[in-house]
């Protein structure tokens, strides 16, 4: 067998793995079924590709969000590999279809889950030689996760398909009882795991306690004043994010600017892109800003909202230090904050009366939910007040010409016991907050862990605070500022290569 | 006058003389591809803000006429949400567009489907051509949609010159474009390109940059892709540029919605309107639109068959007489019963803008 660092080398131009990634490619290579969690920001896709350079057979990746396919299909390719094909519904009949010609010739297949359910994808699939199959982002597949899926559900039955393949199934954040649901709803029997700590030893964890929203906004004037180099403002609501950098650049901060899925798509990419690559220091965003933004610098991450569960703020977090320099990340915490997460995880699912309303409505009127044109959902969304996620849940949950209303009690129950879930969550990351203990620790704690050492830049409770973090600050590189000259010589500096050779 | 938006929406308000309800505005800036939308940038003289604020909302719509009756630049007429600009409205307007001058290459109707095209193409093939040319080979996508991506690609697959050579041609005609542009229209235009070491501007980081509203810098950028668009159509000099619109030039005629394009297929093989009217199963009136449509869009198309040579100079005599575009006057004028709204239309229709 080729030596898995000589490929590490050749092929990722790394000279060493980071923790964890050794153990889940010699896992798998040793043929067994694989649970990898490895924290956010740790290379966990290095995980599946490396080993499909030493398989040689295509390697099928499903993953949760286009967005995030998109993205590391994109990162691969820039890495030189020709040989990606993302399989998602933008893509048109035609590219579909010599897609599906040529499916074998693939070295990596990203998915959507919902792909998987279309008619001839498995067909195809079962056609050509997968050397493994991964689930990204498994714990969607767990209704007890923070982030459940039900399109992932399926993923069992796909599995037993194609022939139970090789399996890996990846995640930054599970807790026991999580795992356990990943490999029983995947039915992989047996399963070697590979539990990284979630402990994220470079980045302080502070909690400072706030008593108006004057006060939180003042705080994060002092606190990006303070911090040097790069950094992610997280809130929940995206009017506050704009308000807040407003009020930023107000007070002389100018290298910040705000990003929330209600921006257009080109001016959201932009953002996105001069946060990357330094020329935009700080942002303001909502959590749809982060799932594969790679960057290595961030300094810090401050939570103006906090998030609702443990999970979520450690995948946020998380995007703090990836380059294990020392970070900080601060959640700012007022009574009554956990208002506006309670009210956020109401409307992910749909109350009793609006199960009962849509189930006698397609009982009633004899249609089924499946066949529905855009126009008669979006009637039915306006009857019954549906959201985008609730009129979905339905289209997930009601399958085929089955009587409705005879699923109307087990729908309800399955509800109940979703916002139940959640609520704990919510509750336990409160009690965090609240808890007069360390808070690495409770986060190991959260996850079942012994922590192995103590760690002298621990959190507020061992006694670190803002300005400690600074004297602890590691140097950040001032980039240049780009100044504009003149349209014309702006043009030549992107086009036109220096004939002087004064370049880097 | 508060913003540029608010300009905008009362120059389209006096445009419309109070003979169209607010939410044919709204159409006109979403671009909404009806029959109806598009005979009324015609008959207006609209076409240039046709489809130019696809992100505009019936509230932002509500919202803008309310602060007109408020300040009284707008009257309501007999109809129901029908607006007739004010005296006072009229005054504020033309002041505002004296310090803000109104976008003067801009023609949404013609260039509605081809401009995000353009601009996303150019946008990538700049930023590749700007990494090769510096080596470096690896750099995130600023634009996502695949089919760019694919049209990128297959642009450079096919120009298989020197890179460095591609880049002085690009940077050339660039050059020469802008040349004929206004400073703050180039300026814009260039701190929207993502190159090597740079990303490009939101339109918000240009407007606080330049200290102008973002609406009245979205405009002007599109201007600006107009004015290049319209050079590279109608000069040889641009040949490099040509091609990242020749599929629009090849694909027949862009601006008929897809149900007129059936109708004009089913007139090429010979069929009468009635006879389209029925195997399409559709209204006659609507068959009717379709013709209007066509011919505004091509006012060489022949009408003889639906209106007589006699006739529509009748027509036309009574349109130049009135100075007017109102169809009940101009039936008046020429006093014959026999002569249709429908025939006024096409004639309007043929005689063009202006």
């Amino acid at each position: 067998m080729m030596n898995i660092e000589a490929v590490l080398k050749e092929k990722f131009g790394f000279d060493e793995f980071r923790p964890g990634q050794k153990e889940v490619i010699e896992s798998l290579m040793s043929g067994r079924h694989t649970l990898g969690m490895l924290p956010t920001g740790s290379g966990k896709s290095l995980c599946y590709q490396l080993p499909a350079y030493l398989i040689n057979k295509t390697v099928l990746i499903v993953s949760p969000l286009l967005s995030l396919m998109q993205d590391q299909a994109d990162q691969l390719k820039m890495s030189g590999e020709k040989s990606v094909l993302t399989l998602n519904s933008f893509l048109t009949l035609n590219q579909k279809r010599s897609a599906f010609e040529r499916l074998h010739s693939y070295r990596f297949i990203f998915l959507s889950p919902e792909m998987l359910s279309l008619e001839g994808v498995i067909k195809s699939l079962k056609s050509i030689d997968i050397g493994l199959f991964v689930i990204d982002e498994a714990h969607c597949i767990s209704q007890w996760g923070y982030d459940f899926r039900p399109d992932y559900l399926n993923l069992g039955e796909v599995r037993r398909e194609l022939n139970d393949p090789l399996t890996l199934a990846l995640t930054a954040t599970a807790t026991i009882e999580v795992r356990r649901d990943i490999v029983g709803k995947l039915n992989l029997g047996q399963v070697n795991e590979t539990v990284s700590s979630v402990d994220r030893e470079n980045i302080g964890i502070l909690v400072e306690r706030m008593f108006s929203y004057d006060e939180k906004q003042s705080r994060v004037l002092e606190l990006v004043r303070k911090f040097t180099g790069s950094g992610i403002i997280y809130f929940s609501s995206k009017k506050v994010a704009e308000a807040v950098t407003r009020f930023l650049q107000e007070n002389g901060v100018d290298s910040v600017n705000y990003y929330h899925g209600g921006m257009e798509q080109e001016q959201r990419m932009l953002i996105q892109q001069q946060f990357i690559s330094g020329q935009l220091k700080i942002i303001c965003a909502t959590s749809a800003f982060g799932m594969g933004v790679n960057k290595s610098d961030v300094r810090y991450v401050i939570h103006f909202h906090m998030p609702s569960t443990m999970e979520a703020y450690l995948q946020e977090i998380g995007r703090a230090g990836r380059d294990r320099k020392q970070s900080v990340a601060v959640l700012l915490y007022s009574d009554g904050d956990e208002g506006l997460p309670m009210h956020l995880m109401e409307q992910q699912l749909p109350t009793d009366m609006q199960i009962e309303g849509v189930c006698s409505f397609l009982n009633d009127s004899q249609k089924i939910l499946e066949n529905l044109t855009p126009s008669e959902k979006e009637q039915l969304s306006l009857t019954f007040s549906l959201n985008e996620i609730q009129l979905r849940f339905f289209t997930q949950l009601i399958k085929g010409t089955n009587n409705p209303l005879h699923q109307v009690a087990e729908m309800k129950e399955y509800c109940h016991k979703r916002k139940a879930a959640n609520q704990g969550k919510l509750h336990k990351f409160l009690q965090w907050i609240d808890a007069q203990d360390c808070r690495r620790l409770g986060i190991m704690d959260y996850f079942a862990e012994k922590q192995q050492e103590v760690n002298p830049i621990c959190c507020d409770y061992c006694g670190m605070d803002a300005d400690k973090m600074v004297d602890v600050w590691p140097e950040v590189k001032v980039d240049h500022v780009n100044s504009y000259s003149t349209w014309k010589k702006e043009l030549a500096f992107i086009l036109l290569k220096k004939e002087t050779g004064n370049e880097k | 006058m508060n913003n540029y938006l608010q300009a905008i929406i009362l120059y389209a308000i006096k445009k419309f003389q109070g003979e169209r309800s607010i939410y044919a505005i709204y159409h006109m800036l979403q671009g909404k591809k009806s029959s109806q939308t598009i005979q009324d940038a015609h008959l207006f003289g609209l076409t240039n803000i046709f489809g130019t604020i696809p992100r505009f909302t019936r509230q932002q719509l509500n919202q803008n006429i309310e602060w007109f009756l408020k300040h009284d630049f707008i009257k309501l007429m007999d109809k129901t949400d029908a607006y007739e600009i004010s005296v006072q409205g009229e005054k504020m307007l033309v002041s505002y567009l004296e310090n803000n001058p109104f976008p003067t290459y801009l023609n949404g109707w013609k260039y509605q489907n081809i401009t995000p095209v353009f601009w996303g193409r150019l946008n990538l093939l700049i930023q590749t051509i700007s990494h090769i040319v510096h080596n470096e080979r690896r750099f995130y996508p600023i634009q996502q949609n695949p089919k760019i991506q694919h049209f990128v690609k297959e642009f450079l697959h096919t120009n298989r010159q020197d890179r460095v050579l591609i880049a002085t041609h690009l940077f050339e005609e660039l050059i020469s474009l802008l040349e004929r542009q206004s400073d703050l229209k180039r300026d814009i235009l260039i701190l929207k390109l993502t190159g090597v070491n740079r990303i490009g501007h939101t339109f918000e980081q240009i407007a606080k940059r330049k200290d102008v509203e973002e609406e009245y810098v979205r405009f002007m950028f599109l201007d600006s892709l107009h004015q290049m668009l319209a050079d590279t159509e109608m000069s040889t000099d641009y040949p490099l540029l040509a091609t990242l619109i020749y599929d629009w030039k090849r694909s027949g005629n862009p601006h008929l919605t897809q149900s007129t394009q059936t109708t004009l297929r089913y007139i090429q093989e010979g069929k009468n309107m009635w006879e389209i009217a029925e195997i399409r199963r559709l209204k006659v009136n609507t068959i009717e639109d379709h013709l209007v449509e066509i011919v505004l869009s091509d006012n060489s198309f022949p009408i003889a068959d639906y209106v007589s040579i006699e006739d529509e100079s009748k027509i036309a005599a009574a349109i130049k007489e009135l100075g007017t575009k109102k169809l009940k006057a101009i039936k008046q004028m020429v006093d014959n019963k026999q002569i249709s709204f429908f025939q006024i239309r096409l004639v309007l229709a043929k005689l063009g803008d202006g």
